[in-house]
């Protein structure tokens, strides 16, 4: 669709939370200039209602496009695009590929649903899983067990009291976590959730280049590490990816609205993920990282390390390997840049196939280490 | 700034509201439109499907399956009452005989040759609908339903497990503590239990070998709620017992103006309507001039004195007032942006989402 006027009010109803951006063109491109949230009404007419007026005068004179969740369900649907719609036409807008043959892959974790989104070549696929943080989550709980999410928790909990949370969470889906107990069960699903979507991935993970993360519990977290970290350990890939954030929430929808997407996206980084099945402690590889000093930096990343070297947004790295036998990196292009992002680059050598921590003392112990070295 | 918060109305005095009698199956509707009906009224009746049992009848006689059809005394199709006998069989030259006694009155409806297997199918029962309430019919669907507007007292709660279901309320715990499963006696058979923090497993246990019709409670463990919705894996089921909760999951005690409402109804008439997660107290007396239910709003806007629960698992029993809204987006302490309210909780004031927040209206 392409974008007439200069001013675009975007709506999207989800099953919770409403959320909208009024967007201003400043001639060359459309930049942010309000946002507002509200809890999802019964009418999607009174949810648009409500934010024209909050935006004011601006919003009367904007374009409005409305997108509604699949697992929202308000009267008065008639004339608004569904979510799984918008993504559609996000991937048809995004093209074949990144040129250089290599694909990008779409997160959207959300209250009552989640979705994949693939990229690649010709293949261009959405796919919805039934499952959320929000109202959703209690359908991950009966096909899943608590222990799943226990093992993601850095202080010991008693399974009755994850089950507690996640149907609490199920009746007031709009609420917020206000203690880091409550944020890590929400962060728990939400890996368990990423989990199961990358679980449908059709092709291999070297051939994706880029990812995007997107939901509240990702966009939310206190900090953007939490959902650097979150991805690694949901999500097994393998190789280099370059990992983008929707802070704002505003993925869902963009779609089919001829915007750049980076301009609203947060650059996360480079994640560096490491194939091996070494024993813990073992070296992976002598990395050596170009950052445009008078030396390289030289990293030794060892079995079960998690290392975060910061380079800023908009900057590129290059990368030289020592990779001892038994270790990959796959689909690595030596003339590949990596990229800087709010986290930096991150290299993950913890192991492919990933082994999930047990929820036990030791499990425990691994999670506090790679959140600190995270901090 | 929009600062909406979903309106909870805990309890209902003297309200008129919209009442659904389902029948369980197609059947007859006896009332029509702005008929007048008692509680005692039967406003339709039907005929729920009767259930079957089956015997292996060749084994109990000890013959081969075709032989032990020569020893059925009825024909496929015939009645049978519990002690007569259907089959006989006489060994040792007339001296020995083997009966076969109906243990149910029903119908012989089955005998398989190849199996041996005897099915009897109960007696089908018709089954009467009453109003339950006295008021005015406002909608029939034939066959099906009828919907009564009626004075009640009502009881919101969060989330209900079960089909609907009556019975006389009775007080079974203070709001604040767990449900002892040693408070339920039989005496408590055919009535709804009020009260309570938490309902275990052992007590829904007693409850259904008592016969109790409802529970209704401030908390349970969400891992034993979803064994009553789903007692087999991904099917929902009705167990024979409602669950009403009025706060949320894990150990919640009850709102006390919920607890106090059923402490004045205790002895009366209530049903759970599980569908709307609501218990209904009819009362007698036509509905005229009473506070309409219908059009109230579900969310409110957040203004000052406002009373107000905050809902911060795992504790949902904290309440306070609203002293004042935040005008932006601010920093929680987790870093979470988000709009916020100052809420008066006892003699502290706290910063709270505003998605926290639920409004206690009525």
């Amino acid at each position: 669709m392409g974008v007439g006027g200069d001013r675009l009010l975007l709506i999207d109803i989800g099953s919770a939370v409403s959320k909208a951006y009024l967007l201003v063109s400043t001639g060359a491109f459309f930049q942010l200039s309000r946002r507002a949230e509200m809890l999802t009404l019964d009418s999607a007419a009174e949810v648009v209602g409500r934010f024209r007026r909050e935006m004011g005068e601006e919003a009367g004179r904007s374009k409005v496009v409305v997108s509604v969740s699949p697992a929202a369900s308000p009267s008065g649907l008639e004339g608004f695009k569904l979510e799984g719609q918008v993504f559609r036409a996000l991937l048809d807008r995004m093209g074949g590929d990144m040129g250089n043959g290599r694909g990008m892959l779409i997160f959207e974790v959300g209250a009552g649903k989640s979705w994949k989104g693939e990229l690649l070549g010709d293949l261009k696929e959405l796919e919805e899983l039934n499952y959320g943080v929000g109202q959703g989550a209690r359908r991950l709980l009966d096909s899943s067990c608590e222990s799943n999410l226990a093992r993601w928790l850095s202080e010991q909990m008693e399974f009755v009291q994850i089950g507690d949370y996640i149907g609490n969470k199920s009746i007031f889906p709009g609420q917020l976590p206000l203690s880091s107990r409550s944020l890590e069960i929400e962060e728990a699903l939400c890996r368990e959730i990423l989990s199961e979507l990358g679980k449908k991935v059709k092709s291999d993970w070297q051939k994706y280049e880029r990812i995007y993360l997107s939901g509240a519990v990702l966009s939310q977290a206190p900090d953007v590490s939490h959902s650097l970290l979150i991805f690694l350990d949901a999500i097994p890939f393998e190789g280099v990816v370059d990992v983008w954030l929707d802070r704002l929430g505003i993925l869902p929808v963009l779609g089919d609205l001829s915007v750049e997407l980076g301009r609203f996206l947060t650059p996360l980084g480079s994640a560096v993920c490491f194939s091996h099945q070494l024993k813990e402690g073992e070296v992976v590889a002598r990395i050596f990282l170009d950052l445009g000093l008078s030396e390289e930096l030289s990293v030794v990343a060892r079995s079960g390390d998690l290392i975060r070297v910061p380079v800023a947004s908009e900057r590129s790295v290059s990368m030289r390997l020592e990779l001892p036998s038994g270790v990959e990196l796959m689909g690595w292009d030596p003339d590949r840049q990596l990229s800087g992002g709010e986290v930096g680059v991150v290299i993950d050598a913890r192991g492919r196939p990933f082994n999930k921590p047990e929820a036990d003392e030791l499990g425990r112990r691994k999670v506090c280490l790679w959140r600190e070295a995270f901090r | 700034m929009i600062m909406l918060v979903r309106a909870r109305y805990p309890t209902n005095e003297k309200v008129s509201c919209l009442i659904d009698r389902f029948l369980p199956v197609k059947g007859r509707i006896l009332v029509k439109r702005r008929d007048l009906v008692k509680p005692e009224t039967v406003i339709g009746v039907c005929q729920p499907a009767p259930g079957f049992r089956t015997y292996n009848l060749a084994h109990m006689l000890g013959v081969a399956p075709d032989r032990a059809a020569d020893c059925l005394l009825r024909p496929v199709g015939s009645q049978v009452y519990r002690g007569s006998v259907i089959a006989r069989r006489k060994s040792l030259l007339g001296l020995k005989t083997l009966e076969f006694t109906s243990p149910i009155d029903g119908v012989l409806y089955h005998y398989s040759k190849e199996t041996g297997l005897l099915t009897l199918q109960y007696a089908s029962h018709q089954m009467k609908l009453i109003a339950g309430v006295e008021g005015v019919v406002e909608k029939v669907m034939p066959g099906r339903w009828v919907q009564i507007k009626a004075l009640v007292s009502k009881v919101q709660g969060v989330i209900a497990a079960g089909n609907d279901r009556e019975g006389i309320i009775k007080i079974i715990s203070n709001p604040d503590i767990a449900i002892s499963p040693q408070a339920v006696t039989g005496s408590c058979q055919g009535k709804i239990l009020a009260g309570g923090a938490l309902l275990s497993k052992e007590v829904i246990y007693k409850c259904l070998a008592v016969k109790v019709k409802g529970v209704i409670c401030g908390g349970m463990h969400w891992r034993d709620f979803n064994e009553i919705v789903t007692p087999a894996r991904g099917r929902s089921e009705d167990v024979g017992l409602t669950v009403l909760l009025t706060e949320g999951f894990g150990y919640q005690p009850m709102n006390r103006t919920i607890f106090d409402l059923l402490s004045r109804y205790e002895n009366w008439f209530g049903m759970i309507l599980s569908n709307s997660g609501i218990c209904v107290i009819p009362l007698s007396g036509r509905t005229t001039g009473e506070r309409e239910e219908a059009g109230r709003e579900k969310f409110v806007e957040l203004k000052k004195h406002l009373n107000v629960r905050l809902i911060n698992p795992p504790r949902l029993d904290v309440f306070g007032t609203i002293s004042k809204l935040g005008g932006k987006e601010t920093r929680m302490q987790l870093g979470i942006r988000t709009p916020v309210a100052e809420v008066k909780v006892g003699d502290r004031l706290e910063i709270v989402p505003t998605r926290n927040l639920e409004a206690i209206v009525g």
